[in-house]
C-alpha cells in the first residue's frame, strides 16, 4: 500500500460536482485501478462487489458502506472519540463566548457518515441550546440513517445531504474526523481555504501517522472489521495519513487568515492515535489555546 | 470433575465474549446497553447449547467405554485427566486476557487506546489459533476416540461464534432495511 493509493471507497461511489446526483460507477475501470496498482486485495474485493450489469449496484454499495461505517463507529467508540472532540469543540465555544460571537454557534461536521460525533455531541456533549450541531454528507443514505438515529434516541442535531461549505444556514466552524487523508497535494490546501473566511475557526482530526501505525491499522482492522472492504480501506487510511507538517504547511497556505495549530500530545506514537488540526481566528486564539489546555486537564481521562 | 468444570466455565466465558464480539459494530445507536447484554446472553445460551454438543460427545464415550468393560468412575476421571492441558493451555490466554482487561481499565485515555489496538485486538486474533493450538495438543499421545472428542469440543467453541456471526448478521440486516 501506497500513499497515494486510492481507497475502495473513493472510487465505488460518485456525485455529480454541481447538483451532487449520485452517478452510477462503471466498475471495469475501478477493477483496471487496483490491478495497475498491483493491490490483489482490493482487486479481490472490488471483484466481489454488487454489480448492475457493467455498474455497480448503488443500492447494494450503500449497504456495505453502511455496515463498514457501523464497524467504524465501533472503532471510533473504543478509541473514546466523542469525548476528544468535544474537548476541542468545547474550547472552541469557550473561545467564541469570550469574544461575543453571536449565538447559536453552528458546528458543521464535513463528511460525518453516520453522525456518530454529532448524535454523540448532542447526547453527552453538554454543549446547551447555544450550540447547534450539524452533520453533512454527500452520500443520502448515511444521512437518511443518521436522522433516523438521532430521531430513535431524540436527538435534537441535524443531518443534511450536500457540501458543507454551501449551507443554507452558514457555519460558525468546522469539524471532521477521518476526512483529511482524503485530501492530497492541491486538495488538501482547498479544502482548507474554503474554510478560511466566515468562520471562526476549524478542528479537523485524522490518523496520526507514524512508524507503528500502518501496522497498527492492519492489525486492528483485521480483528475488528468484518467487511473486507472496511478492513482495506481503513487500513489504507493510516498509510495515507497526513504528517503534521503537511497539514500545517497546506491550512497555512489554505487559510492564511486563521492561526494553525496540530494537536497532537503525548511523547511516544504509540499513545497517540489521532492528531487533529485546529485553525482559530487571531483574536479568538489566546483564549482557545487557554481553554483547550485546561479542558484537557480537567479531563485527563 | 475440577478439569471439567473449569473447562466449561471457560468455554462459556469465551461464549459470552464470543457474542459481545459478533454484536460489536453491528448497532449504530449510542444507547445499546440492552443490545450488549442481550449479545451477551445470546453468547452465553449458544454456548450453553455448545456444551450440551460436547457433553453428548462425552456420554456417547463413556458409553462406549462402558460397553467396553470400563467402570463410570474411572472413565469420568480419564476424560478429567484429558480435560487439564485444554484447561492449562486456555487458562493461560484467559488469565492474559483478564490482565489486559485490568490495564484498560487504568484511567487514561491512551492508556485504553493502547490496550484495544496492540493486545485487545491481537488477542482477538490469536485466539482461533489458540483454540486449535490447545486441542492439537491435548490430543497428542490419547486414544483416537479421546481426541476426537477434545477436537469436537473445539470444533463446537468454533461454531458458537460462528452461528453468533451469522444471527447477528441477519438481525443487522433486518434494522437496516428499516432504515433505508
Amino acid at each position: 500500500m501506497h500513499p497515494d493509493d486510492l481507497e475502495i471507497s473513493d472510487l465505488i461511489v460518485d456525485y455529480d460536482a454541481s447538483s451532487l446526483e449520485r452517478k452510477r460507477v462503471r466498475w471495469q475501470p475501478v477493477l483496471e485501478y487496483f490491478r495497475g496498482r498491483r493491490d490483489r486485495a482490493a482487486t479481490r474485493i472490488v471483484g466481489s462487489l454488487p454489480r448492475d450489469g457493467e455498474f455497480f449496484d448503488n443500492d447494494e454499495i450503500d449497504q456495505i458502506l453502511l455496515m463498514s461505517h457501523m464497524e467504524l463507529q465501533r472503532l471510533e467508540e473504543e478509541f473514546l472519540h466523542g469525548q476528544r472532540i468535544l474537548d476541542l469543540v468545547r474550547a472552541m465555544v469557550t473561545a467564541a463566548e469570550l469574544h461575543g460571537v453571536p449565538k447559536p454557534f453552528r458546528a458543521v461536521d464535513i463528511g460525518c457518515g453516520l453522525g456518530y460525533i454529532v448524535r454523540w455531541l448532542t447526547c453527552f456533549g453538554g454543549l446547551g441550546a447555544g450550540v447547534e450541531l450539524v452533520g453533512v454528507d454527500y452520500n443520502a443514505c448515511f444521512v437518511r440513517t443518521a436522522r433516523v438515529l438521532a430521531e430513535q434516541e431524540g436527538l435534537r442535531c441535524r443531518f443534511e445531504v450536500g457540501n458543507a461549505e454551501s449551507l443554507a444556514a452558514p457555519a460558525t466552524f468546522y469539524l471532521s474526523s477521518g476526512v483529511l487523508h482524503h485530501f492530497r497535494g492541491r486538495d488538501l490546501t482547498d479544502f482548507f481555504a474554503r474554510q478560511n473566511t466566515g468562520v471562526i475557526g476549524f478542528l479537523h482530526t485524522d490518523i496520526r501517522p507514524s512508524s507503528i501505525t500502518p501496522l497498527g491499522a492492519w492489525l486492528y482492522h483485521l480483528a475488528r472489521m468484518r467487511q473486507p472492504l472496511a478492513r482495506h480501506d481503513g487500513t489504507l487510511s493510516a498509510v495515507r495519513a497526513h504528517a503534521a507538517v503537511t497539514l500545517l504547511q497546506a491550512a497555512r497556505t489554505g487559510c492564511p487568515e486563521l492561526r494553525i495549530h496540530v494537536d497532537d500530545q503525548g511523547t511516544l506514537p504509540i499513545f497517540n492515535v489521532f492528531q487533529s488540526v485546529l485553525g482559530v481566528r487571531p483574536e479568538l486564539e489566546e483564549a482557545f489555546l487557554a481553554a483547550l489546555a485546561k479542558r484537557k486537564v480537567e479531563c485527563r481521562l | 470433575m475440577t478439569n471439567l468444570g473449569l473447562l466449561l466455565a471457560m468455554s462459556l466465558t469465551d461464549s459470552i465474549f464470543s457474542g459481545y464480539r459478533a454484536g460489536a459494530g453491528r448497532n449504530p445507536l449510542l444507547h445499546k446497553v440492552d443490545y450488549t447484554l442481550l449479545s451477551f446472553w445470546s453468547g452465553l445460551l449458544l454456548g450453553l447449547g455448545g456444551a450440551l454438543v460436547a457433553a453428548g460427545g462425552a456420554l456417547a464415550y463413556l458409553y462406549w467405554q462402558k460397553c467396553s468393560g470400563k467402570p463410570v468412575l474411572d472413565v469420568i476421571a480419564i476424560l478429567n485427566d484429558a480435560a487439564l492441558p485444554l484447561v492449562r493451555c486456555y487458562g493461560v490466554f484467559a488469565t492474559g486476557v483478564l490482565l489486559v482487561m485490568l490495564f484498560w481499565t487504568y484511567p487514561r485515555r491512551r492508556t485504553r487506546e493502547l490496550a484495544v489496538v496492540l493486545i485487545l485486538g491481537p488477542c482477538t486474533l490469536i485466539r482461533p489459533f489458540w483454540i486449535a493450538g490447545g486441542a492439537a495438543w491435548a490430543s497428542l499421545g490419547v486414544e483416537p476416540a479421546l481426541a476426537a472428542l477434545i477436537v469436537l469440543t473445539a470444533a463446537v467453541q468454533f461454531g458458537v461464534e460462528h452461528l453468533l456471526n451469522r444471527w447477528q448478521r441477519r438481525a443487522q440486516l433486518l434494522r437496516m432495511r428499516q432504515w433505508m
